[in-house]
């Protein structure tokens, strides 16, 4: 396989070997239908109300915009937002400019 | 806004582990939120409240002094209004261990005695008192406050009906907590041995007889007769052609006109008892048999006392008496002092002993004439007494017949 530009050996054989997925450390959000969100990576709460919860994440400001939201967990920079969501949405955080 | 209502699980656990609410002013709420997040407090049903003023959460018990410290630390006003659960009913309990003392005390007392016997019902006894029944089972093991598990009933029957005489069957049923027993007495063989035994009927005074109701054995003396004391008036012994001797039960009523002279005295000076004023009294409370006393020791009793006893027993449901008693002593001291009585009550005391006297001498006698005489001699009242009278006079003397 060749090696990409820039790309290390051990990322060259993390592709190859195809754990891309597993060893990903960053930012996750995942999704489940439109009423359960996990947001991990999270390093605070902005704002917390029913139609809106500002979640800080390391690079950007998400906003979860929908009816009945509530945080129901948070263990270990992971939050889980559950009720009608509606949108989502990604802001650049003014600090990391 | 939707309520959310917590899960069974988590009401079960909240409830065992006990939870607090608390509320914290809007604008502080997500501040609030991050510093759980920081410290890893758990919450649920986060509400807001009064046109979003106030934020509600609901936190278990046991993170409650931890959260108030990091609130206080990082200056988030938070004011707790409730606390639920088990723990927050012990702690009200705090100052009333009385209460639970008592709660476990009647748990205590519930489960005890229904292991115990309670009452022992007597039943089928004729001559035998249902107190006596008792005390012979409760020399076997048998009695009220006794464990049910430890009573052996064919044991205790068959002990009973080897070592007592009278008692000729026993059954015993334990029933709840109430024995039910039931006797069978044996015939009273002295009685029915002694009317077979063969007796003459002789005379208890000197008297002249005047009438005559026999039904067994054979007339010795006729109407009109004079007989002494102890002279024979029917004869248990009687011969016949065919056997040498024979005996019976002679039985029956011979009348006589007696005459009696009776003498009483009563002293003026008499030695009587004269009770004190104090009075001690000793309470024993018995509990399913056993004693507990109720008193203080009263040291020595005085030397000359009246002991009175008396047994409260409790039957407040109509039911059957419980097995609790009030067992109370009285100690009355006394002492002996000589007082002089008055004449009148000397004479009322000499007639009412007269009476007495001839009662016991001549039971259903017929008195034909009576003279009393009474006089006041060396500090006495006595009064002399000579009556004519009819009555029964025979009396049965047993006979011993040797073989």
């Amino acid at each position: 396989m060749k090696r990409k530009e820039g790309e290390s050996a051990r990322e060259k054989l993390k592709r190859a070997l195809d754990l891309e997925g597993l060893s990903y450390l960053g930012d996750l959000l995942e999704l489940r239908g439109t009423h359960e969100l996990d947001a991990r990576g999270c390093e605070g709460i902005l704002l917390y109300s029913e139609t809106c919860i500002k979640l800080s994440m390391k690079k950007y400001v998400l906003n979860i915009e929908g009816e009945g939201l509530f945080c129901s967990s948070y263990l270990a920079y992971t939050v889980r937002v559950r009720g009608e969501i509606a949108s989502l949405r990604f802001e650049k955080r003014e600090d990391k400019k | 806004m939707k309520r959310r209502n917590r899960s069974f699980p988590r009401s079960v656990f909240s409830e065992i582990f006990g939870s607090f609410e608390a509320i914290i002013p809007r604008p502080l709420c997500e501040a609030f939120l991050n510093l759980c997040m920081r410290y890893g407090f758990v919450y649920y049903g986060l509400r807001f409240e009064e046109d979003e003023r106030y934020v509600r959460v609901t936190m278990p018990e046991s993170e409650r002094k931890r959260v108030l410290t990091a609130c206080r630390m990082w200056q988030i006003r938070i004011r707790v209004v409730s606390r639920h659960g088990l723990p927050q009913r012990v702690r009200s309990l705090k100052g009333r261990w009385g209460l639970l003392a008592g709660a476990a005390l009647s748990l205590l007392i519930y489960f005890t005695a229904q292991s115990v016997i309670w009452r022992v019902d007597v039943m089928g006894n004729d001559r035998l008192s249902a107190e006596y029944v008792r005390d012979i089972l409760a020399e076997q093991g048998l009695c009220v406050g006794a464990k049910i598990r430890e009573i052996n009933k064919d044991s205790v029957e068959q002990r009973i009906m080897i070592e007592r005489d009278d008692i000729s069957w026993i059954s015993i049923g334990i029933e709840g907590t109430v024995a039910r027993v039931e006797i069978r007495e044996t015939l009273d063989t002295d009685t029915s041995e002694k009317e077979t035994k063969p007796a003459n009927l002789v005379s208890r005074f000197d008297a002249q007889i005047v009438g005559m109701e026999v039904y067994s054995g054979f007339l010795s003396v006729k109407e009109g007769d004079f007989v002494r004391a102890g002279e024979l008036l029917v004869s248990g012994i009687y011969k016949t052609e065919k056997a040498p001797l024979r005996f019976t039960r002679a039985s029956g009523r011979i009348l006589g006109r007696v005459e009696q002279s009776f003498t009483v005295e009563i002293p003026l000076v008499q030695a009587k008892k004269v009770l004190k004023n104090e009075k001690i009294t000793k309470k024993t409370l018995i509990f399913f048999g056993k004693p507990i006393k109720l008193f203080t020791n009263y040291g020595n009793l005085p030397p000359t006392c009246d002991i009175i006893n008396y047994l409260y027993t409790f039957d407040p449901f109509s039911l059957g008496e419980l097995p609790i008693a009030l067992s109370v002593e009285e100690y009355r001291p006394y002492e002996i002092r000589d007082i002089e009585i008055s004449e009148d009550e000397a004479i009322e005391q000499a007639h009412a002993k007269l009476r007495e006297i001839i009662d016991g001498a001549l039971p259903d006698a017929r008195i034909l004439k009576k003279s009393v005489q009474g006089e006041f001699v060396d500090g006495k009242y006595v009064l002399k007494c000579e009556l004519t009278a009819i009555c029964d006079i025979a009396k049965q003397v047993e006979l011993d017949v040797i073989d």
